[in-house]
């Protein structure tokens, strides 16, 4: 009984001819798509073309969500502690400085440090407005992390007016370098500082400076009357945005979480990973910046999708007699169809190099030029490749289609 | 059915359909071609001959009636196994050769071999015999391109014979030909045919041909 079960899955071979195997398949396909070059070099000029677009839109997507969260990435804390309202790094309510001391309380914390986010309007020596966050942390602490290497002195954000910016947002600004000057709601503020890798694409530029000039630079929030809501100086009522905090080496991270949540009432207590995935998050989903690149990638792979389907189609169309001939001969449907697929795949794997060092050409340039990050890593490229032979697998189901409906009979016609 | 006989259609009507009325092809056609026999099916154009090679050869299926290939009833036969028996029982020459015109003639010959999974030491004889008796032993590695019309009808009667089937079926084997040309490629065809005990059905209107054959049939009204 198994047996006849197991007999009638298997393919009936003995009742059946052999068939090309693979390598003739291939051999088929080859000379197919080889046979006429300038065509294949043309048609490859597409797929190279659709590549570079997906690699390029992915890798700005990847790249501007990766962008988004640089300062969570790179900082050295545990712990992100906001306000249950907390959304996204950028958009936040206050909690009171007084968290601080709450947190440095708990046992098992090793460092707890504040950070201010708040919007601004930098204008420059010669006028020009630029929207902004200002990002006050203490530069003395050890939890916010900026850059190994930076351009200028980086402590120096602590003197009164000082800041720091990314080296790639100098344009932005309207600045040429470290010593250019500008006003802060009606306050000098001073450029002091360069930094690299970490300004996100998308937001406004970001002015890394001391929790006290961030304060002054700070509008006043009519939601952020927390206790002295007229205060332009750093003190201990100042409203802050993040309590980042480092465990000692040891401690269970999950009953530290719990006890932070306990000590600081109405808070959100996030890892950093939970903190970078919310950030991530929101501006994939909740903005239309994540939508648009998608959908750009997906136009790259429709157009993909369009030029091999075509190609592959009018190739088919152009050996119809040839699939008829081989139909009428008896050569299985199956092995035809396998040597149109083969040649789209092969299509896909020719077209996958060119298009990829196109996109990172294209990558470098924007890096060099206006310091935006397109993330073209190994898992985007090996993800690429995947998308771009299933773009052309996909893209020859017209033509398989197409050599499915050839009539045989097309063979006895002169 | 006679043990001699290598294929036989039996009563076979078709009728295609129409948007008028259908269109009644063949009536009740019987045609039978014994091991090695040349049967030449005569007709004037648009009597049937190439709808009845296509029955003979499993490519169409008749709207009624028989075809038995050797023991097998085609007729009741799955497409892929009627594709499959093509492949191991039938060859094929058509009137315009229909060769892949991206391999060479020895590859196009050799096709059918190597999905009949024959090891490349017997194709490549079986090719050189052909290639050799067929006057084409130099011009193995041309494309179908580099060939003349004789000469590319001689590979397509390689490529049907090399898999030494039951049946060669021959749509107007001769009709893309001149007089030279295409008694050469009868005179080939047969000589080939008769040798491995091949039976040669030759659908055509070209009397050149009746001399080679050792029957003919005539098609008329759809009916032979």
């Amino acid at each position: 009984m198994a047996r006849r079960f197991f007999s009638a899955l298997l393919p009936q071979r003995a009742k059946r001819a052999p068939q090309l195997s693979a390598g003739h398949v291939i051999r088929l396909g080859r000379r197919h798509l080889f046979e006429d070059l300038p065509r294949f070099f043309a048609s490859l000029g597409g797929i190279v073309f659709a590549v570079q677009l997906v690699v390029v839109q992915l890798g700005i997507f990847f790249g501007f969500v990766h962008s988004s969260t640089l300062l969570i990435q790179e900082s050295r804390a545990d712990f992100w502690a906001a306000a249950k309202e907390m959304q996204y790094l950028e958009i936040t309510l206050p909690v009171p400085y007084s968290w601080i001391a709450k947190a440095r309380a708990v046992d098992g914390v090793a460092a707890a440090e504040p950070i201010i986010i708040r919007s601004i309007v930098f204008e420059n020596s010669n006028g020009t407005l630029d929207y902004g966050r200002v990002v006050g942390f203490d530069p003395n602490g050890t939890l916010v992390h900026l850059d190994d290497r930076p351009l200028g002195d980086l402590r120096a954000i602590s003197q009164p007016g000082a800041f720091a910016a990314d080296a790639a947002q100098l344009s932005s600004l309207g600045v040429s370098g470290i010593g250019a000057e500008g006003t802060i709601r009606t306050k000098k503020a001073r450029l002091v500082a360069l930094v690299h890798d970490t300004q996100p694409i998308i937001s406004p530029t970001f002015l890394y400076t001391s929790l006290r000039n961030a304060v002054l630079w700070s509008p006043v929030m009519i939601d952020e009357f927390v206790r002295d809501p007229f205060s332009s100086s750093f003190d201990v009522n100042s409203p802050l945005n993040f309590v980042l905090v480092k465990a000692r080496p040891g401690v269970d991270l999950d009953a530290l979480r719990s006890s932070l949540e306990r000590a600081l009432p109405d808070s959100r207590v996030l890892t950093k990973t939970e903190m970078i995935d919310v950030t991530q998050r929101y501006w994939v989903k909740r903005t239309n910046v994540g939508f648009i690149l998608g959908l750009c990638a997906i136009l790259g792979i429709l157009v993909g999708m369009v030029v091999v389907s075509q190609i592959l189609y009018t190739s088919v169309n152009e050996h119809l007699r040839e699939y008829g001939t081989l139909k009428a001969l008896g050569i299985s449907d199956r092995l035809l169809y396998a040597s149109i697929v083969w040649q789209a795949v092969v299509m896909g794997l020719i077209g996958f190099v060119p298009g990829l060092l196109l996109g990172l050409a294209v990558a470098d340039y924007a890096q060099n030029a206006r310091g935006i990050a397109i993330e073209i890593t190994p898992p985007i490229t090996l993800e690429v490749l995947g998308l771009a032979i299933a773009m052309c697998v996909v893209a020859a189901i017209f033509a398989v289609r197409r050599a499915m409906t050839i009539d045989p009979m097309i063979v006895f016609k002169a | 059915m006679s043990g001699s006989q290598a294929v036989v259609g039996d009563s076979i009507v078709m009728t295609y359909p129409s948007e008028a009325e259908p269109v009644e092809v063949l009536r009740g056609a019987n045609i039978h071609a014994d091991h090695g026999e040349i049967v030449l099916v005569d007709g004037p154009s648009g009597s049937g001959k190439t709808t009845l090679l296509s029955i003979l050869g499993g490519i169409l299926t008749p709207t009624s009636g028989h075809v038995t290939l050797e023991a097998t009833e085609m007729t009741r036969l799955s497409r892929r196994e009627r594709a499959s028996l093509r492949l191991t029982r039938l060859g094929f020459v058509f009137q315009g050769f229909n060769l892949l015109r991206a391999l060479t003639a020895q590859e196009n010959i050799e096709l059918p071999l190597q999905a009949l999974g024959i090891p490349r030491v017997e194709r490549l004889a079986r090719i050189n015999v052909l290639l050799d008796r067929l006057g084409l032993a130099k011009k193995g590695g041309r494309r179908p391109a580099q060939l003349s019309g004789g000469e590319q009808q001689r590979v397509a009667v390689a490529r049907a014979l090399a898999s030494r089937p039951a049946v060669v079926l021959a749509d107007e084997p001769t009709a893309s030909l001149d007089r030279e040309n295409g008694a050469e490629v009868m005179k080939l065809l047969c000589e080939l045919a008769r040798e491995q005990k091949t039976s040669v059905v030759i659908a055509s209107h070209d009397q050149r041909i009746a001399p080679f054959a050792d029957r003919l049939v005539r098609l008329v009204d759809g009916r032979c």
